[in-house]
């Protein structure tokens, strides 16, 4: 039945996803037409195609920007508001009647929108490495375009040196550099889902009010995610005294110092899988215990 | 064991002061056709969430099939509900695969069957129908189900006269004589030549369970007459 609930799931939500991907990969086309078309004019400050090209450039910026922002805020919204209106509304009546578990249909709205952020994250990732690359490639001299394939080559090489030298050659320095790519790893994992979480947990709780519900709701997304940073500093600040003070792995205070965002990459992913756990079992237990079809 | 419905101490508080369903306890057998009635407010269509999962009790308990209520219950339960729910941007068929995919007792060429006698075009989507029309494409629905139970909330209320014969031959035509079908309503006169037996409700309480020959026989008057009688203001 699981299987059943998201390929529903899935279907609903693609049409909209597919059009916010869609959103993305015109803003990322659009913004490297106009760095494209600045870099034509570049040097003739003065002449008027230079000064309509530095227009239309500053309104393309501005326009990716604000798609950027809207995807990220607009996928959020959506898949809130598609939550509330399938499970709390009048369309609840045909998902909780149907002979499925609360965990199968929780499961189904968690998975898919999930994968949803993840597509979304990474096509403005992905966005935002193309337009780089294409300010690159604007910037620089006609020659040196053909060379660009190497000189990418040529980066990855010294990346890779650099993180031989530095982490490769010292156990210390190799702990560093692992903790930092786990710690950045398991952020990116879990940041997406918990938050996703967060905001189901917080719509349904809002259920439990008999009015104003979606204030409410609104309200405890906006407690929630202050109360997350809160505590994920101070998780933070606690796995930081707890090290310094079982100091075995740490030889001297910097590497310690190096470790500190790693720790707070570290405190927030664990502070979102705790909490995700804690709003999983919520939205369940007023699904199962405290629903309240209207 | 012929009891298709137990129901024991079914209480549903909103709050203190709003008691919607006030302990009821009742035992529905198999195979009739039982009227849920009473005047507005007197808590049928609570006690009807409760039996499909759509409310919590606050107290009590109802097992259907001998299954508390959860999955087991709702693969043998149909549930009409008061009120339009489908998303109005599906097309029928695509509903109807939805239902084909989750009720395994649901059958496509029944619907269609009942959707042709109609003249309602499966493609068309629902927002293209009125919402007469849209009551009928859900009673149709429930009703190509072969459940032990079908709870039926208000299903005449609110259309033409025609349409009320309509949904209750579809009714009588398309159950399975060993299921129960519970019927909510206040137009007790419409459906009263189809009823088995009936259960009175007021203010959550339960007044009254017997059949409809039991009513004519000790009180000499129609189910709609004694109901006028029992509820008079």
């Amino acid at each position: 039945m699981l299987r059943k609930l998201i390929k529903y799931e899935w279907r609903e939500t693609r049409t909209i996803g597919l059009i916010l991907v869609g959103a993305i990969i015109l803003a990322t086309l659009m913004g490297v037409f106009s760095i494209y078309t600045m870099s034509l004019f570049m040097g003739d400050e003065e002449g008027i195609l230079a000064i309509a090209s530095g227009i239309t450039g500053m309104f393309s910026f501005l326009a990716y920007m604000l798609i950027v922002v809207g995807t990220i805020y607009g996928i959020l919204i959506y898949l809130s508001v598609r939550f509330y209106q399938s499970m709390y509304t009048n369309r609840g009546y045909l998902l909780h009647t149907l002979p499925v578990t609360k965990h199968q249909i929780l499961g189904s709205k968690i998975l898919v929108g999930t994968v949803w952020l993840y597509v979304i994250y990474l096509m403005l990732f992905l966005s935002a490495v193309l337009s780089i690359f294409s300010i690159v490639v604007a910037v620089a001299e006609p020659g040196v375009i053909p060379k660009i394939p190497d000189a990418v080559g040529a980066v990855a090489q010294f990346i890779r040196e650099v993180w031989i030298e530095m982490f490769g050659s010292d156990e210390g320095l190799f702990l560093l550099g692992s903790h930092y790519v786990v710690s950045l790893l398991l952020l990116a994992l879990i940041s997406l889902p918990s938050q996703l979480l967060l905001i189901y947990g917080a719509i349904s709780m809002g259920q439990l009010f008999k009015k104003y519900r979606a204030l409410w709701a609104l309200l405890f997304v906006m407690l929630f995610s202050f109360a997350r940073v809160i505590l994920s500093y101070i998780v933070s600040l606690v796995l930081m005294v707890g090290l310094s003070l079982g100091n075995a792995m740490l030889p001297d205070n910097e590497l310690f110092m190096m470790h500190m965002y790693a720790f707070q990459w570290d405190a927030t992913w664990i502070i979102g899988l705790v909490l995700s756990v804690v709003f999983y079992k919520v939205t369940h237990w007023i699904l199962t215990r405290k629903l309240n079809m209207a | 064991m012929n009891d298709l419905i137990e129901i024991q101490g079914l209480t549903k508080a909103y709050d203190a002061d709003h008691v919607a369903v006030d302990h009821i306890d009742l035992k529905l057998p198999k195979g009739k056709i039982i009227g849920l009635l009473g005047p507005n407010g007197s808590g049928k269509t609570t006690l009807i969430k409760m039996m499909n999962g759509l409310l919590v009790p606050t107290e009590g308990s109802i097992r259907i099939s001998g299954y508390e209520i959860g999955t087991e219950t709702k693969k043998r339960v149909a549930y009409l509900p008061d009120r339009t729910y489908l998303p109005d941007g599906k097309s029928i068929n695509s509903i109807l695969d939805y239902f084909c995919d989750f009720y395994e007792d649901f059958s496509r060429e029944k619907a269609l069957e009942m959707l042709q006698s109609l003249h309602i075009d499966p493609d068309s989507k629902l927002r293209t129908l009125s919402k007469g029309m849209k009551e009928k494409v859900q009673l149709i629905l429930v009703m190509s189900r072969k459940a032990d139970l079908y709870v039926l909330d208000e299903p005449i209320a609110g259309v033409d006269p025609a349409a009320r014969d309509y949904i209750l031959r579809t009714i009588i035509n398309n159950y399975d004589s060993e299921a129960t079908v519970l019927i909510s309503t206040h137009l007790i006169g419409d459906i009263e030549k189809v009823l088995d037996e009936v259960i009175f409700l007021r203010s959550g309480r339960l007044l009254l369970y017997t059949s409809v020959d039991n009513i004519r026989e000790q009180h000499g008057k129609s189910v709609d007459a004694y109901f006028r009688e029992v509820f008079a203001c």
